[in-house]
Protein backbone atom coordinates (compact mmCIF):
# COMPACT_ATOMS: atom_id res chain seq x y z
CA UNK A 1 0.00 0.00 0.00
CA UNK A 2 3.02 2.63 1.11
CA UNK A 3 4.70 1.48 -2.25
CA UNK A 4 1.30 2.25 -4.42
CA UNK A 5 0.64 6.06 -2.55
CA UNK A 6 4.86 6.51 -3.08
CA UNK A 7 4.23 5.27 -6.38
CA UNK A 8 1.67 7.90 -7.34
CA UNK A 9 3.57 10.74 -6.12
CA UNK A 10 5.99 10.09 -8.52
CA UNK A 11 2.92 10.05 -10.79
CA UNK A 12 1.83 13.70 -9.79
CA UNK A 13 5.26 15.34 -9.80
CA UNK A 14 5.90 13.80 -13.05
CA UNK A 15 2.67 15.20 -14.59
CA UNK A 16 2.85 18.45 -13.03
CA UNK A 17 6.67 18.90 -14.69
CA UNK A 18 4.94 17.48 -17.75
CA UNK A 19 1.93 20.22 -18.40
CA UNK A 20 3.98 23.44 -17.27
CA UNK A 21 4.99 23.21 -21.31
CA UNK A 22 1.83 23.68 -21.91
CA UNK A 23 -0.25 26.55 -20.62
CA UNK A 24 -2.25 26.89 -23.61
CA UNK A 25 -3.54 23.73 -22.68
CA UNK A 26 -4.04 24.71 -19.23
CA UNK A 27 -6.75 27.77 -19.84
CA UNK A 28 -8.19 26.02 -22.99
CA UNK A 29 -9.41 23.12 -20.27
CA UNK A 30 -10.93 25.40 -17.84
CA UNK A 31 -13.08 27.60 -20.27
CA UNK A 32 -14.32 24.25 -21.85
CA UNK A 33 -15.41 23.01 -18.23
CA UNK A 34 -17.31 26.69 -16.93
CA UNK A 35 -19.17 26.15 -20.91
CA UNK A 36 -20.41 23.00 -19.62
CA UNK A 37 -21.19 24.35 -16.24
CA UNK A 38 -22.92 27.21 -17.21
CA UNK A 39 -25.15 24.64 -19.82
CA UNK A 40 -25.84 22.71 -17.03
CA UNK A 41 -26.97 25.73 -14.06
CA UNK A 42 -28.91 27.04 -17.11
CA UNK A 43 -30.96 24.20 -17.82
CA UNK A 44 -32.04 23.93 -14.04
CA UNK A 45 -33.29 27.05 -14.11
CA UNK A 46 -35.08 27.11 -17.05
CA UNK A 47 -36.77 23.62 -15.84
CA UNK A 48 -37.72 25.35 -12.28
CA UNK A 49 -38.99 28.33 -14.24
CA UNK A 50 -42.03 25.64 -14.60
CA UNK A 51 -41.94 23.60 -11.50
CA UNK A 52 -40.88 23.69 -7.95
CA UNK A 53 -39.77 20.23 -7.31
CA UNK A 54 -38.08 17.98 -9.21
CA UNK A 55 -37.84 14.51 -8.49
CA UNK A 56 -38.54 16.03 -4.07
CA UNK A 57 -35.80 18.56 -4.71
CA UNK A 58 -36.50 22.15 -4.99
CA UNK A 59 -33.98 24.43 -6.55
CA UNK A 60 -31.76 24.75 -3.62
CA UNK A 61 -31.31 21.22 -3.19
CA UNK A 62 -30.69 20.32 -7.31
CA UNK A 63 -27.82 23.38 -6.63
CA UNK A 64 -26.05 20.84 -4.04
CA UNK A 65 -26.51 17.78 -6.04
CA UNK A 66 -25.13 19.91 -9.39
CA UNK A 67 -22.25 20.95 -6.84
CA UNK A 68 -21.62 17.09 -6.39
CA UNK A 69 -21.92 16.31 -10.38
CA UNK A 70 -19.64 19.06 -11.12
CA UNK A 71 -16.63 17.30 -8.61
CA UNK A 72 -16.72 14.04 -9.41
CA UNK A 73 -16.59 15.45 -13.08
CA UNK A 74 -13.81 17.36 -12.31
CA UNK A 75 -11.83 14.38 -10.06
CA UNK A 76 -12.71 12.07 -13.11
CA UNK A 77 -11.04 14.65 -15.94
CA UNK A 78 -7.67 14.95 -13.48
CA UNK A 79 -7.04 11.82 -11.97
CA UNK A 80 -8.80 8.98 -14.58
CA UNK A 81 -9.83 10.06 -18.10
CA UNK A 82 -6.32 10.80 -19.78
CA UNK A 83 -5.58 6.77 -18.45
CA UNK A 84 -8.85 5.79 -19.77
CA UNK A 85 -8.46 7.68 -23.04
CA UNK A 86 -5.22 6.04 -24.49
CA UNK A 87 -6.12 2.55 -22.92
CA UNK A 88 -7.85 1.30 -26.08
CA UNK A 89 -4.80 2.69 -28.35
CA UNK A 90 -2.30 0.93 -25.58
CA UNK A 91 -4.29 -2.69 -26.28
CA UNK A 92 -4.73 -2.31 -29.80
CA UNK A 93 -1.06 -1.22 -30.59
CA UNK A 94 -0.04 -4.37 -28.66
CA UNK A 95 1.89 -1.29 -26.01
CA UNK A 96 0.71 -3.00 -22.51
CA UNK A 97 4.16 -5.54 -22.55
CA UNK A 98 6.51 -3.26 -20.30
CA UNK A 99 3.51 -2.25 -17.70
CA UNK A 100 2.36 -5.98 -17.69
CA UNK A 101 5.79 -6.97 -16.69
CA UNK A 102 6.23 -4.39 -13.86
CA UNK A 103 6.15 -6.43 -10.36
CA UNK A 104 2.80 -4.00 -9.80
CA UNK A 105 -0.76 -3.94 -9.92
CA UNK A 106 -1.22 -3.55 -14.09
CA UNK A 107 -4.73 -2.21 -13.59
CA UNK A 108 -3.34 0.28 -10.87
CA UNK A 109 -0.63 1.65 -13.54
CA UNK A 110 -2.76 1.81 -16.30
CA UNK A 111 -5.40 3.74 -14.82
CA UNK A 112 -3.70 6.04 -12.73
CA UNK A 113 -0.06 6.72 -14.18
CA UNK A 114 -1.12 9.82 -16.25
CA UNK A 115 -3.14 12.59 -14.03
CA UNK A 116 -4.30 15.70 -15.82
CA UNK A 117 -2.30 18.03 -13.71
CA UNK A 118 -3.97 20.44 -16.77
CA UNK A 119 -7.20 19.87 -15.59
CA UNK A 120 -6.48 20.53 -11.60
CA UNK A 121 -7.80 24.07 -11.22
CA UNK A 122 -11.31 22.84 -12.39
CA UNK A 123 -10.93 20.52 -9.50
CA UNK A 124 -10.88 23.88 -7.10
CA UNK A 125 -14.03 25.29 -8.73
CA UNK A 126 -16.02 22.47 -8.45
CA UNK A 127 -15.47 21.93 -4.95
CA UNK A 128 -15.40 25.15 -3.93
CA UNK A 129 -18.72 25.80 -6.64
CA UNK A 130 -20.29 22.73 -4.09
CA UNK A 131 -19.01 24.29 -0.64
CA UNK A 132 -21.02 27.51 -1.96
CA UNK A 133 -24.32 25.83 -2.35
CA UNK A 134 -23.97 23.93 0.70
CA UNK A 135 -23.34 27.01 2.21
CA UNK A 136 -26.13 28.69 0.83
CA UNK A 137 -28.32 26.65 1.66
CA UNK A 138 -31.01 27.63 4.03
CA UNK A 139 -30.57 25.06 6.66
CA UNK A 140 -27.66 24.17 8.04
CA UNK A 141 -26.62 20.27 8.28
CA UNK A 142 -25.00 18.16 11.52
CA UNK A 143 -21.61 17.79 10.92
CA UNK A 144 -22.26 13.51 11.02
CA UNK A 145 -24.64 14.34 7.59
CA UNK A 146 -21.66 15.95 5.96
CA UNK A 147 -19.19 13.49 6.88
CA UNK A 148 -21.19 11.19 5.36
CA UNK A 149 -22.24 12.58 2.55
CA UNK A 150 -18.34 13.07 1.91
CA UNK A 151 -17.80 9.86 2.45
CA UNK A 152 -20.71 8.73 0.02
CA UNK A 153 -19.19 10.68 -2.86
CA UNK A 154 -16.49 8.97 -2.31
CA UNK A 155 -17.21 6.04 -3.18
CA UNK A 156 -19.42 7.96 -6.20
CA UNK A 157 -16.25 9.19 -7.72
CA UNK A 158 -15.01 5.33 -7.34
CA UNK A 159 -17.93 3.51 -8.69
CA UNK A 160 -18.16 6.31 -12.22
CA UNK A 161 -14.37 5.63 -12.56
CA UNK A 162 -15.35 1.83 -12.18
CA UNK A 163 -17.84 1.50 -14.28
CA UNK A 164 -15.99 4.07 -17.06
CA UNK A 165 -13.14 1.27 -17.06
CA UNK A 166 -15.36 -1.67 -16.88
CA UNK A 167 -16.91 -0.12 -20.73
CA UNK A 168 -13.36 -0.07 -21.57
CA UNK A 169 -11.91 -3.39 -20.66
CA UNK A 170 -14.20 -4.95 -23.78
CA UNK A 171 -11.54 -3.66 -26.13
CA UNK A 172 -9.60 -6.44 -25.60
CA UNK A 173 -12.04 -8.79 -27.69
CA UNK A 174 -13.79 -5.71 -29.92
CA UNK A 175 -10.11 -3.76 -31.16
CA UNK A 176 -12.45 -0.41 -31.46
CA UNK A 177 -11.36 2.52 -31.16
CA UNK A 178 -13.06 3.34 -27.79
CA UNK A 179 -14.00 0.02 -26.29
CA UNK A 180 -17.48 0.47 -24.81
CA UNK A 181 -16.67 4.33 -24.13
CA UNK A 182 -19.68 5.75 -25.93
CA UNK A 183 -22.52 4.11 -24.46
CA UNK A 184 -20.93 4.16 -20.89
CA UNK A 185 -21.82 8.06 -21.84
CA UNK A 186 -25.26 7.67 -23.12
CA UNK A 187 -25.83 5.95 -19.51
CA UNK A 188 -23.85 8.48 -17.75
CA UNK A 189 -26.77 11.07 -18.50
CA UNK A 190 -29.13 8.80 -16.54
CA UNK A 191 -26.89 10.02 -13.20
CA UNK A 192 -27.32 13.75 -14.18
CA UNK A 193 -30.53 13.75 -13.20
CA UNK A 194 -31.95 13.17 -9.61
CA UNK A 195 -33.00 9.80 -9.19
CA UNK A 196 -36.17 10.62 -7.65
CA UNK A 197 -37.68 11.32 -11.25
CA UNK A 198 -37.25 7.64 -12.02
CA UNK A 199 -39.34 4.73 -11.90
CA UNK A 200 -39.97 1.05 -12.34
CA UNK A 201 -36.78 -1.18 -13.98
CA UNK A 202 -34.91 1.65 -15.15
CA UNK A 203 -34.28 2.68 -11.22
CA UNK A 204 -33.16 -0.94 -10.57
CA UNK A 205 -30.96 -1.14 -13.20
CA UNK A 206 -29.40 2.44 -11.73
CA UNK A 207 -29.02 1.26 -8.21
CA UNK A 208 -27.64 -2.17 -9.05
CA UNK A 209 -26.02 -3.27 -12.19
CA UNK A 210 -25.18 0.67 -13.04
CA UNK A 211 -25.07 2.06 -9.95
CA UNK A 212 -25.38 5.65 -11.18
CA UNK A 213 -28.01 6.87 -8.92
CA UNK A 214 -25.00 6.56 -6.48
CA UNK A 215 -22.85 8.63 -8.03
CA UNK A 216 -23.73 11.86 -7.20
CA UNK A 217 -27.71 11.40 -6.54
CA UNK A 218 -28.18 9.19 -3.61
CA UNK A 219 -25.10 11.02 -1.57
CA UNK A 220 -26.98 14.45 -2.04
CA UNK A 221 -30.15 13.20 -1.24
CA UNK A 222 -28.89 11.86 2.74
CA UNK A 223 -27.96 15.59 3.58
CA UNK A 224 -32.19 15.82 3.35
CA UNK A 225 -33.26 12.27 5.01
CA UNK A 226 -33.29 10.76 8.10
CA UNK A 227 -31.98 7.26 8.27
CA UNK A 228 -29.38 7.22 5.78
CA UNK A 229 -27.40 3.92 7.09
CA UNK A 230 -29.11 2.14 4.34
CA UNK A 231 -27.62 3.99 1.73
CA UNK A 232 -24.28 4.13 3.14
CA UNK A 233 -24.50 0.17 3.33
CA UNK A 234 -25.90 -0.11 -0.04
CA UNK A 235 -23.11 2.10 -1.66
CA UNK A 236 -20.13 0.67 0.27
CA UNK A 237 -21.64 -3.14 -0.96
CA UNK A 238 -21.35 -1.87 -4.65
CA UNK A 239 -17.75 -0.20 -4.36
CA UNK A 240 -16.57 -3.38 -3.13
CA UNK A 241 -18.65 -5.57 -5.63
CA UNK A 242 -18.09 -3.64 -8.59
CA UNK A 243 -14.37 -3.48 -7.94
CA UNK A 244 -13.98 -7.20 -7.72
CA UNK A 245 -16.07 -7.52 -10.70
CA UNK A 246 -13.40 -5.11 -12.35
CA UNK A 247 -10.56 -7.10 -11.36
CA UNK A 248 -12.16 -10.42 -12.74
CA UNK A 249 -13.10 -8.59 -15.89
CA UNK A 250 -9.24 -7.57 -16.53
CA UNK A 251 -7.92 -10.72 -15.94
CA UNK A 252 -10.13 -11.93 -18.81
CA UNK A 253 -9.14 -9.18 -21.00
CA UNK A 254 -5.34 -9.87 -20.33
CA UNK A 255 -5.83 -13.43 -20.89
CA UNK A 256 -7.07 -11.85 -24.40
CA UNK A 257 -4.26 -10.00 -25.42
CA UNK A 258 -2.60 -10.68 -28.16
CA UNK A 259 0.35 -8.08 -28.00
CA UNK A 260 0.16 -7.36 -31.51
CA UNK A 261 3.78 -7.13 -32.65
CA UNK A 262 5.71 -3.81 -34.05
CA UNK B 1 19.57 -27.14 -12.62
CA UNK B 2 18.29 -25.02 -15.42
CA UNK B 3 16.49 -21.44 -15.00
CA UNK B 4 14.44 -21.83 -18.02
CA UNK B 5 12.70 -25.02 -18.99
CA UNK B 6 10.16 -25.27 -21.66
CA UNK B 7 8.29 -28.04 -22.63
CA UNK B 8 5.97 -28.65 -25.53
CA UNK B 9 4.52 -24.94 -25.90
CA UNK B 10 2.43 -24.18 -28.54
CA UNK B 11 0.67 -20.74 -29.33
CA UNK B 12 -2.63 -20.27 -31.58
CA UNK B 13 -3.46 -17.41 -32.92
CA UNK B 14 -7.44 -16.79 -34.06
CA UNK B 15 -7.04 -13.93 -37.08
CA UNK B 16 -10.11 -13.58 -39.25
CA UNK B 17 -9.86 -13.61 -43.19
CA UNK B 18 -11.40 -10.44 -44.24
CA UNK B 19 -12.09 -10.57 -48.45
CA UNK B 20 -10.68 -7.44 -50.45
CA UNK B 21 -12.58 -4.02 -50.62
CA UNK B 22 -15.85 -2.24 -49.58
CA UNK B 23 -18.16 -5.78 -49.86
CA UNK B 24 -15.47 -7.65 -48.29
CA UNK B 25 -15.92 -5.86 -45.30
CA UNK B 26 -19.48 -5.70 -45.20
CA UNK B 27 -19.49 -9.47 -45.64
CA UNK B 28 -17.10 -10.11 -42.79
CA UNK B 29 -19.71 -7.79 -40.60
CA UNK B 30 -22.12 -10.73 -40.79
CA UNK B 31 -20.44 -13.94 -41.05
CA UNK B 32 -16.78 -13.69 -40.34
CA UNK B 33 -14.27 -16.82 -41.77
CA UNK B 34 -11.61 -17.47 -39.12
CA UNK B 35 -8.35 -19.23 -39.64
CA UNK B 36 -6.19 -20.39 -37.10
CA UNK B 37 -2.43 -19.47 -36.90
CA UNK B 38 0.27 -21.15 -35.72
CA UNK B 39 3.12 -18.90 -34.26
CA UNK B 40 4.55 -21.55 -32.06
CA UNK B 41 4.71 -24.94 -32.52
CA UNK B 42 5.51 -27.67 -29.88
CA UNK B 43 9.07 -25.75 -28.39
CA UNK B 44 10.89 -27.55 -25.90
CA UNK B 45 14.25 -26.33 -24.40
CA UNK B 46 16.23 -25.30 -21.55
CA UNK B 47 18.54 -22.41 -20.63
CA UNK B 48 21.02 -22.72 -17.85
CA UNK B 49 22.62 -20.55 -15.33
CA UNK B 50 25.34 -17.58 -17.03
CA UNK B 51 24.48 -19.41 -20.31
CA UNK B 52 23.03 -16.78 -23.43
CA UNK B 53 21.54 -18.64 -26.44
CA UNK B 54 20.98 -16.96 -29.70
CA UNK B 55 17.06 -17.19 -31.04
CA UNK B 56 17.41 -16.99 -34.86
CA UNK B 57 14.56 -17.03 -37.23
CA UNK B 58 13.38 -14.70 -40.03
CA UNK B 59 10.48 -11.90 -39.66
CA UNK B 60 7.40 -13.80 -38.19
CA UNK B 61 9.24 -17.02 -37.25
CA UNK B 62 7.73 -16.71 -33.57
CA UNK B 63 10.91 -15.52 -31.97
CA UNK B 64 9.23 -12.37 -30.55
CA UNK B 65 5.87 -14.59 -29.59
CA UNK B 66 7.90 -17.15 -28.04
CA UNK B 67 9.67 -14.65 -25.96
CA UNK B 68 6.02 -12.59 -24.60
CA UNK B 69 4.92 -16.47 -23.56
CA UNK B 70 8.11 -16.50 -21.65
CA UNK B 71 8.05 -13.19 -20.02
CA UNK B 72 4.33 -13.63 -19.15
CA UNK B 73 2.78 -11.28 -21.53
CA UNK B 74 0.86 -13.85 -23.46
CA UNK B 75 -0.85 -16.42 -22.39
CA UNK B 76 0.11 -20.26 -24.07
CA UNK B 77 -2.68 -22.44 -26.14
CA UNK B 78 -0.40 -25.45 -24.60
CA UNK B 79 2.57 -26.71 -23.16
CA UNK B 80 4.19 -25.34 -19.72
CA UNK B 81 6.78 -22.98 -18.74
CA UNK B 82 9.10 -22.93 -15.83
CA UNK B 83 11.11 -19.81 -15.06
CA UNK B 84 13.25 -20.08 -11.55
CA UNK B 85 10.58 -22.30 -10.48
CA UNK B 86 7.24 -19.79 -11.86
CA UNK B 87 4.86 -20.07 -14.04
CA UNK B 88 5.20 -16.58 -16.03
CA UNK B 89 1.26 -16.26 -17.03
CA UNK B 90 0.74 -16.35 -13.28
CA UNK B 91 2.82 -13.14 -13.23
CA UNK B 92 3.82 -13.43 -9.66
CA UNK B 93 5.22 -10.25 -8.02
CA UNK B 94 8.57 -12.25 -7.14
CA UNK B 95 8.69 -13.65 -10.55
CA UNK B 96 8.63 -10.45 -12.23
CA UNK B 97 11.23 -8.81 -10.44
CA UNK B 98 14.15 -11.15 -11.30
CA UNK B 99 12.87 -11.01 -15.36
CA UNK B 100 13.42 -8.57 -17.94
CA UNK B 101 12.88 -8.32 -21.35
CA UNK B 102 14.10 -5.69 -23.71
CA UNK B 103 12.72 -5.19 -26.69
CA UNK B 104 14.60 -3.20 -29.61
CA UNK B 105 11.52 -2.10 -31.27
CA UNK B 106 9.21 -1.14 -28.43
CA UNK B 107 10.34 1.56 -25.71
CA UNK B 108 9.64 1.27 -22.49
CA UNK B 109 11.01 4.38 -20.89
CA UNK B 110 8.59 7.59 -21.32
CA UNK B 111 9.18 9.71 -24.12
CA UNK B 112 8.27 12.93 -21.99
CA UNK B 113 10.76 12.08 -19.07
CA UNK B 114 14.62 12.18 -18.54
CA UNK B 115 15.96 8.88 -18.06
CA UNK B 116 16.98 9.68 -14.51
CA UNK B 117 13.42 10.20 -13.61
CA UNK B 118 12.10 6.94 -15.50
CA UNK B 119 14.78 5.11 -13.24
CA UNK B 120 13.00 6.62 -10.04
CA UNK B 121 10.14 5.09 -11.03
CA UNK B 122 11.54 1.77 -11.79
CA UNK B 123 13.50 2.08 -8.65
CA UNK B 124 9.92 2.49 -6.50
CA UNK B 125 8.49 -0.28 -8.53
CA UNK B 126 11.31 -2.80 -8.06
CA UNK B 127 11.92 -1.97 -4.52
CA UNK B 128 15.60 -1.50 -5.05
CA UNK B 129 17.95 -0.32 -2.32
CA UNK B 130 19.30 3.02 -2.40
CA UNK B 131 22.61 1.89 -2.20
CA UNK B 132 22.29 -0.84 -5.20
CA UNK B 133 20.43 1.51 -7.34
CA UNK B 134 23.09 4.29 -6.91
CA UNK B 135 25.81 2.26 -7.53
CA UNK B 136 24.23 0.31 -10.18
CA UNK B 137 23.39 3.67 -12.12
CA UNK B 138 26.75 5.07 -11.95
CA UNK B 139 28.38 2.01 -12.88
CA UNK B 140 25.81 1.44 -16.38
CA UNK B 141 26.01 4.70 -17.15
CA UNK B 142 29.69 5.40 -17.26
CA UNK B 143 30.25 1.57 -18.81
CA UNK B 144 28.01 3.10 -21.65
CA UNK B 145 29.27 6.78 -22.06
CA UNK B 146 25.68 8.69 -21.22
CA UNK B 147 26.12 9.59 -17.48
CA UNK B 148 26.05 13.54 -19.16
CA UNK B 149 22.51 12.70 -20.89
CA UNK B 150 20.63 11.25 -17.39
CA UNK B 151 18.82 14.23 -16.90
CA UNK B 152 17.86 14.70 -20.81
CA UNK B 153 13.82 14.06 -21.87
CA UNK B 154 14.05 10.42 -23.87
CA UNK B 155 12.42 12.30 -26.91
CA UNK B 156 15.87 14.36 -27.11
CA UNK B 157 18.02 11.31 -27.78
CA UNK B 158 19.35 9.80 -30.45
CA UNK B 159 18.55 5.90 -31.07
CA UNK B 160 21.52 4.95 -30.17
CA UNK B 161 21.30 6.93 -26.64
CA UNK B 162 18.20 5.67 -25.57
CA UNK B 163 18.66 2.38 -26.31
CA UNK B 164 21.49 2.97 -23.75
CA UNK B 165 19.08 3.93 -21.58
CA UNK B 166 16.69 1.48 -22.02
CA UNK B 167 19.45 -1.15 -21.09
CA UNK B 168 19.96 0.36 -18.32
CA UNK B 169 16.62 0.70 -17.31
CA UNK B 170 16.45 -3.09 -17.67
CA UNK B 171 19.04 -3.74 -15.70
CA UNK B 172 19.08 -1.95 -12.64
CA UNK B 173 17.42 -4.47 -10.42
CA UNK B 174 19.44 -7.35 -12.26
CA UNK B 175 17.37 -9.49 -13.41
CA UNK B 176 18.37 -13.31 -12.75
CA UNK B 177 16.60 -14.01 -16.60
CA UNK B 178 16.90 -11.80 -19.24
CA UNK B 179 14.93 -11.54 -22.57
CA UNK B 180 16.80 -9.42 -25.44
CA UNK B 181 14.76 -8.63 -28.45
CA UNK B 182 17.24 -7.43 -31.05
CA UNK B 183 18.34 -4.80 -29.10
CA UNK B 184 20.87 -3.73 -31.44
CA UNK B 185 18.36 -2.84 -34.21
CA UNK B 186 18.62 -0.18 -36.46
CA UNK B 187 21.81 1.17 -34.36
CA UNK B 188 24.98 1.90 -36.32
CA UNK B 189 28.21 -0.33 -35.59
CA UNK B 190 29.76 1.12 -33.05
CA UNK B 191 26.96 1.48 -30.68
CA UNK B 192 26.22 -2.34 -31.62
CA UNK B 193 29.99 -2.96 -30.66
CA UNK B 194 29.31 -1.32 -27.31
CA UNK B 195 26.21 -2.78 -26.63
CA UNK B 196 27.29 -5.58 -27.37
CA UNK B 197 30.42 -5.87 -25.36
CA UNK B 198 28.57 -4.38 -22.68
CA UNK B 199 25.98 -7.52 -22.22
CA UNK B 200 28.80 -9.89 -22.73
CA UNK B 201 30.19 -7.76 -19.46
CA UNK B 202 27.21 -7.92 -17.63
CA UNK B 203 26.42 -11.42 -18.30
CA UNK B 204 30.13 -12.27 -16.65
CA UNK B 205 29.89 -10.47 -13.76
CA UNK B 206 26.07 -11.54 -12.57
CA UNK B 207 25.87 -14.61 -14.69
CA UNK B 208 22.14 -14.74 -15.98
CA UNK B 209 20.56 -17.08 -17.87
CA UNK B 210 19.68 -14.90 -21.25
CA UNK B 211 17.67 -15.76 -24.33
CA UNK B 212 18.81 -13.10 -27.05
CA UNK B 213 17.51 -12.29 -30.90
CA UNK B 214 19.03 -10.50 -33.58
CA UNK B 215 19.46 -9.91 -37.40
CA UNK B 216 22.70 -9.19 -36.81
CA UNK B 217 24.71 -12.17 -37.23
CA UNK B 218 28.15 -10.58 -35.43
CA UNK B 219 25.67 -10.08 -32.07
CA UNK B 220 24.97 -13.55 -32.34
CA UNK B 221 28.70 -14.84 -32.82
CA UNK B 222 30.09 -12.60 -30.08
CA UNK B 223 27.61 -13.35 -27.48
CA UNK B 224 26.30 -17.05 -28.31
CA UNK B 225 27.58 -20.46 -27.85
CA UNK B 226 24.80 -22.34 -28.35
CA UNK B 227 21.94 -20.90 -31.17
CA UNK B 228 18.07 -22.05 -32.30
CA UNK B 229 17.00 -21.66 -35.30
CA UNK B 230 13.04 -21.26 -35.61
CA UNK B 231 11.32 -21.61 -38.88
CA UNK B 232 7.68 -21.07 -38.93
CA UNK B 233 6.92 -21.67 -35.49
CA UNK B 234 8.95 -25.11 -35.01
CA UNK B 235 12.78 -25.38 -33.44
CA UNK B 236 14.99 -26.65 -36.35
CA UNK B 237 17.87 -26.48 -34.37
CA UNK B 238 19.34 -26.59 -31.01
CA UNK B 239 23.17 -27.04 -30.78
CA UNK B 240 26.35 -25.06 -30.90
CA UNK B 241 26.74 -22.32 -33.49
CA UNK B 242 30.34 -24.19 -34.24
CA UNK B 243 28.51 -27.66 -35.09
CA UNK B 244 25.89 -25.32 -37.19
CA UNK B 245 28.67 -25.07 -40.03
CA UNK B 246 29.97 -28.30 -40.39
CA UNK B 247 26.71 -30.37 -40.52
CA UNK B 248 24.56 -27.87 -42.72
CA UNK B 249 27.38 -25.95 -44.94
CA UNK B 250 28.38 -28.80 -47.68
CA UNK B 251 31.14 -26.84 -48.56
CA UNK B 252 34.39 -25.19 -47.35
CA UNK B 253 36.44 -22.52 -49.36
CA UNK B 254 39.81 -23.05 -50.53
CA UNK B 255 41.93 -19.93 -50.87
CA UNK B 256 45.31 -19.99 -53.14
CA UNK B 257 47.68 -17.57 -53.51
CA UNK B 258 49.86 -18.43 -56.43
CA UNK B 259 53.24 -17.22 -57.33
CA UNK B 260 52.38 -15.35 -60.51
CA UNK B 261 48.73 -13.86 -61.76
CA UNK B 262 46.99 -16.60 -63.21
CA UNK B 263 45.45 -15.55 -66.66
CA UNK B 264 44.97 -17.91 -68.89
CA UNK B 265 41.43 -19.33 -69.12
CA UNK B 266 42.28 -23.14 -69.02
CA UNK B 267 43.20 -22.48 -64.95
CA UNK B 268 40.09 -21.56 -64.29
CA UNK B 269 37.83 -24.09 -66.95
CA UNK B 270 40.60 -26.87 -64.68
CA UNK B 271 39.40 -25.25 -61.37
CA UNK B 272 35.54 -25.42 -62.47
CA UNK B 273 35.71 -29.22 -62.39
CA UNK B 274 36.19 -29.19 -58.64
CA UNK B 275 34.63 -25.99 -57.57
CA UNK B 276 32.87 -22.65 -57.76
CA UNK B 277 35.41 -20.11 -58.63
CA UNK B 278 33.82 -17.30 -55.84
CA UNK B 279 36.91 -14.70 -56.54
CA UNK B 280 39.90 -14.15 -59.10
CA UNK B 281 41.72 -11.33 -58.76
CA UNK B 282 45.49 -11.02 -59.04
CA UNK B 283 47.48 -13.88 -57.64
CA UNK B 284 44.80 -14.69 -55.36
CA UNK B 285 41.77 -17.44 -56.37
CA UNK B 286 38.90 -18.18 -53.91
CA UNK B 287 37.07 -21.46 -54.91
CA UNK B 288 34.49 -22.78 -53.20
CA UNK B 289 34.77 -26.93 -53.00
CA UNK B 290 32.40 -29.38 -51.40
CA UNK B 291 33.73 -30.78 -48.31
CA UNK B 292 34.81 -34.61 -49.65
CA UNK B 293 36.28 -33.01 -52.26
CA UNK B 294 38.99 -30.74 -50.14
CA UNK B 295 41.75 -33.26 -50.31
CA UNK B 296 41.53 -34.29 -53.71
CA UNK B 297 41.73 -30.21 -55.05
CA UNK B 298 44.26 -29.30 -52.93
CA UNK B 299 46.23 -32.16 -53.96
CA UNK B 300 45.70 -31.28 -57.71
CA UNK B 301 46.35 -27.31 -57.03
CA UNK B 302 49.79 -28.08 -55.52
CA UNK B 303 50.99 -30.70 -57.85
CA UNK B 304 49.89 -28.83 -61.16
CA UNK B 305 50.79 -24.82 -59.86
CA UNK B 306 53.20 -23.21 -58.05
CA UNK B 307 51.22 -21.83 -55.06
CA UNK B 308 52.66 -19.70 -51.86
CA UNK B 309 50.02 -19.88 -49.77
CA UNK B 310 46.97 -21.73 -49.46
CA UNK B 311 44.17 -22.20 -46.59
CA UNK B 312 40.98 -23.73 -46.09
CA UNK B 313 38.36 -22.37 -44.29
CA UNK B 314 34.29 -22.17 -43.70
CA UNK B 315 31.51 -20.69 -45.19
CA UNK B 316 30.68 -17.54 -43.55
CA UNK B 317 28.17 -18.76 -41.24
CA UNK B 318 25.88 -15.98 -41.82
CA UNK B 319 25.54 -17.45 -45.14
CA UNK B 320 24.65 -20.89 -43.63
CA UNK B 321 21.88 -19.47 -41.55
CA UNK B 322 20.41 -17.60 -44.32
CA UNK B 323 20.10 -20.61 -46.47
CA UNK B 324 18.59 -22.56 -43.30
CA UNK B 325 16.36 -19.93 -42.54
CA UNK B 326 15.00 -19.49 -46.60
CA UNK B 327 14.64 -23.10 -47.90
CA UNK B 328 13.60 -26.02 -46.43
CA UNK B 329 17.01 -27.69 -45.69
CA UNK B 330 16.28 -28.82 -42.25
CA UNK B 331 12.60 -30.32 -42.72
CA UNK B 332 13.48 -33.31 -42.46
CA UNK B 333 15.95 -33.28 -39.93
CA UNK B 334 15.84 -33.82 -36.37
CA UNK B 335 18.90 -34.87 -34.84
CA UNK B 336 19.69 -32.44 -32.67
Amino acid sequence: MKKYLRLYAYFLRFSFSKSMEFRFDFFFRILMDFAWYGTQIAFFSILYKHTNLLGGWNFDQVLIFMGSIFVVDAVNMTVFSNNFWWLPTYVNRGELDYYLMRPVSSLFFLSLRDFAANSFMNLFFAIGFLVWTILRYPESFSIDKIMLFIFLLICGILLFAMMGMIFIIPVFWLHSQKGLKDIFSSFQRFGNQPHRIYSGWIKHVLTSILPFAFVASYPVSILFENSPLKAVMHSFILVISLFLFMRYFWKKGLRAYSSASS
Amino acid sequence: MPLIKINNLHKKFRVHKKEEGFLGSLKALFKRQYIDKEAVVDVSFSVGKGEIIGLLGANGAGKTTLLKMLTGIIHPTKGNVEILGYNPWDRKNEFLKEISLIMGQKAQLWWDLPAADCFLLLKEIYVIPEKQYRETIEELSIKLNVKHLLNIQIRRLSLGERMKMELIASLLHRPKVLFLDEPTIGLDVKSQRVIREFILDYIKKYSPAVILTSHYMDDIQYLCERVLIIRSGKIVYDGLLTDLAQKYSPNKIIKAHFKEKQESLNILLDLQKYGEILHNEKEQIHLMVNRENISNTTNYLLEHYEIIDLSIEEVDISITIESILDNKKLDSINDY
